[in-house]
């Protein structure tokens, strides 16, 4: 069957009434939690995890991916009008959002960031749908050797990339690796790190964990910091750009498109560096750019634009290779292997049906957010007047409970609280929780992979060079790292380098 | 609070583990034991872990810690702990609201109606959504049995 059939084939899959309407709620969902700020859809995907338990696997991944990319449709609407970025990935649309808001532009400014997220959630929904295949029909031929290299510079570029001290990214995500050998070792049985605690033999849940790194530790973090923005209240008019700014953001658009794609699919990327990438390379093309920070709408299309790309287009590792690029990607890898579905190349051929689905209601939820998000713009901004007080225990709420019902235990509350606080004092001492949750996920892949290896070569570390794969793999691993090294020594030395 | 506080934290955390791993038996580069791939993240964890130590130590850098702004986020920790202890031993009500009560009053600082009124709401909310649409059996309740 052709690309074109699958796609078909997929429409039918998320038109079903009961995925549409996870759909719907995913993207409304996605939308209020993009909206308030606090909680972003990494922490909000752990928090609800659980609950998909009982649903059905196409309506499970349907509805976080809805969140996924609601959110980042969301967040653009407090960085607009109240310079207050609902998720990470809105941070540098308030650079330029919130002064179009203060001349009297906000309209423009949430227009064209509506339009902006379409167009390049379209884009990524394109590439991902056309793209997929042909990659995993390359992964099946992966072995062993390959599985761990990419593995390996995927967690490096994750750890390098998430943003603070590369070292200490690297060091959370060697945690995470750690996390995951607690329980039976998979190749002989034997129990690991269980320190006499019978609920630890069979491993950590990951639900626990991520809802605890993420969820709680962001809840309770957020006590410490409480924001609060100046809302806009002039009454928003002409929600459409005009000519004149459509002209001057469409190339925007298309690039932040581009780059968000590109961004997105590499291991470690994801919206919030995409958007970031983005607006750095509109302000550096810019004929005039001192008109960045003014008010220039080019400054909201491009990183609206790329963090909606981004969103669709990391999807690919996940769904071809089995490998999450994000710690978003993790959540969806587990809430796929709670349903019994090993995300990987395989799984084009095992459920096609759930990987169309699953493309096929970006594609509508694209179309669900668009229309949403005009024309109930003023809908979703009273949300804002939700105190976060009355919001952080229902929160709560839902991730104790939630918990408790993965295997009707209060030991997985402990579970979550111990990760809960692990995940607020990391941000103190500013560790990046999302290396963990997404080492703590390839743990048990690249342990089998690495063992396997070894056996397959009787011991012989050549194996990893010897395949030309693995070997360009870990030639970029290798120019990676000396890059970070590099940086780091200049860095001590107070050498300027550009980033 | 000096930074490199959090990398002995790690360096002691990770050498006891390494020290586990060990226990666990490595066995050869051919035949890996159960222990090698753990005392192999141990080692590196070592390694990194040493280098940012050093590192924030060199440049004096001091995380953030002001015990004033740490009381609520302390106090919802030790309140989730509590959570988790009287739910085994009174059932699902009781902790519940009580929770909810002491998140929206004593942290949140809300007014009582209004702290009641979502508590109890909430409260019961979740209790519908979980134990009777989601199936979930919760400790026997030391009030609705």
């Amino acid at each position: 069957m052709d690309t074109i059939a699958l796609i078909i084939q997929g429409f039918s899959v998320a038109l079903d009434p009961t995925n549409l309407m996870y759909c719907l709620l995913g993207v409304i969902f996605g939308t209020v939690v993009g909206v308030l700020p606090g909680l972003g859809p990494t922490a909000t995907i752990a928090l609800l995890l659980p609950i998909t338990y009982v649903i059905p696997p196409e309506a499970a991944i349907i509805m976080l991916a809805g969140i996924y990319y609601g959110a980042m449709y969301g967040g653009s609407t407090t960085s607009i009008l109240l310079d207050l970025p609902g998720e990470a990935a809105s941070v540098v649309t308030c650079f330029d959002g919130y002064q179009m808001a203060k001349q009297g532009r906000a309209g423009a400014a949430l227009g064209i960031a509506a339009i902006g997220s379409f167009v390049a959630g379209t884009v990524a929904l394109v590439g991902l749908s056309f793209i997929a295949p042909p990659l995993a029909s390359i992964a099946i031929k992966f072995g062993p050797p390959e599985f761990f290299s990419i593995a390996v510079l995927g967690l490096l570029l994750v750890g390098s990339l998430s943003g603070g001290s590369p070292v200490k990214g690297m060091i959370s995500a060697a945690g995470g690796l750690l996390l995951a050998c607690i329980g039976q070792d998979p190749v002989y049985g034997t129990l690991r790190y269980h320190f006499g605690i019978i609920e630890l033999s069979s491993g950590l849940e990951f639900a626990a964990l991520a809802m605890g790194l993420f969820g709680v530790a962001e809840i309770i973090y957020n006590y410490e910091h409480s924001e609060e923005g100046k809302l806009i209240t002039t009454k928003l008019t002409g929600l459409w750009p005009t000519l004149r700014d459509w002209a001057e953001a469409k190339w925007a658009v298309v690039r932040g498109s581009l780059i968000g794609f590109v961004i997105g699919v590499l291991p470690g990327g994801g919206a919030v560096i995409s958007s970031l990438i983005a607006y750095a390379v509109e302000k550096r093309i810019a004929k005039d750019p001192s008109r960045f920070g003014q008010g220039a709408i080019e400054g909201v299309a491009a990183p609206e634009s790329a963090n909606n790309a981004a969103a669709g287009s990391s999807f690919i590792p996940l769904l071809t290779l089995g490998i999450p690029a994000n710690s978003v990607m993790a959540m969806m890898y587990a809430a796929l292997l709670l349903h019994g579905v090993q995300p990987g190349p395989f799984m084009l051929t095992e459920h096609p049906g759930l990987f169309w689905g699953v493309i096929a209601s970006m594609y509508i939820g694209n179309v669900l957010l668009l229309i949403l998000n005009l024309p109930l713009v003023g809908v979703f901004v009273q949300l804002l007047k939700l105190r976060y007080s009355i919001l952080a225990p229902i929160a709560i709420l839902i991730s104790l409970v939630g918990v408790y019902s993965i295997n009707n235990s209060t030991f997985e509350i402990w579970v979550i609280l111990f990760f809960g606080v692990l995940g607020y004092l990391m941000r103190k001492f500013a560790y990046d929780a999302g290396p963990m949750v997404l080492a703590f996920v390839l743990g048990p892949i690249m342990e089998k992979a690495f063992r396997q290896s070894l056996l397959m070569s009787n011991g012989s570390f050549q194996i990893f060079v010897e395949r030309p794969i693995s070997l360009v793999i870990l030639a970029a691993v290798a120019v990676l790292l000396a890059v970070q090294i590099y940086r780091t020594l200049a860095h001590k030395r107070g050498l300027e380098l550009p980033e | 609070m000096p930074s490199y506080v959090s990398e002995v934290c790690v360096l002691v955390t990770t050498a006891f583990l390494a020290y586990m791993a060990y226990g666990l038996k490595l066995g050869t580069i051919a035949q890996p034991g159960p222990g090698l791939w753990p005392f192999l993240l141990c080692l590196a964890i070592v390694a990194l872990g040493s280098v940012a130590g050093l590192t924030n130590f060199q440049e004096k850098k001091r995380a953030d810690f002001e015990p004033k702004k740490m009381i609520k986020p302390l106090m919802a920790a030790a309140s989730i702990g509590v959570y988790a202890l009287a739910m085994e031993y009174v059932g699902y009500t009781l902790p519940t609201v009580a929770l909810t009560i002491f998140w929206l009053k004593v942290i949140g600082g809300e007014k009582w109606p209004i702290t009641l009124a979502i508590s109890v709401s909430v409260s019961a909310l979740f209790y519908l959504v979980f134990s009777y649409l989601l199936g979930v059996p919760f400790p026997p309740d030391i009030l609705f049995g």
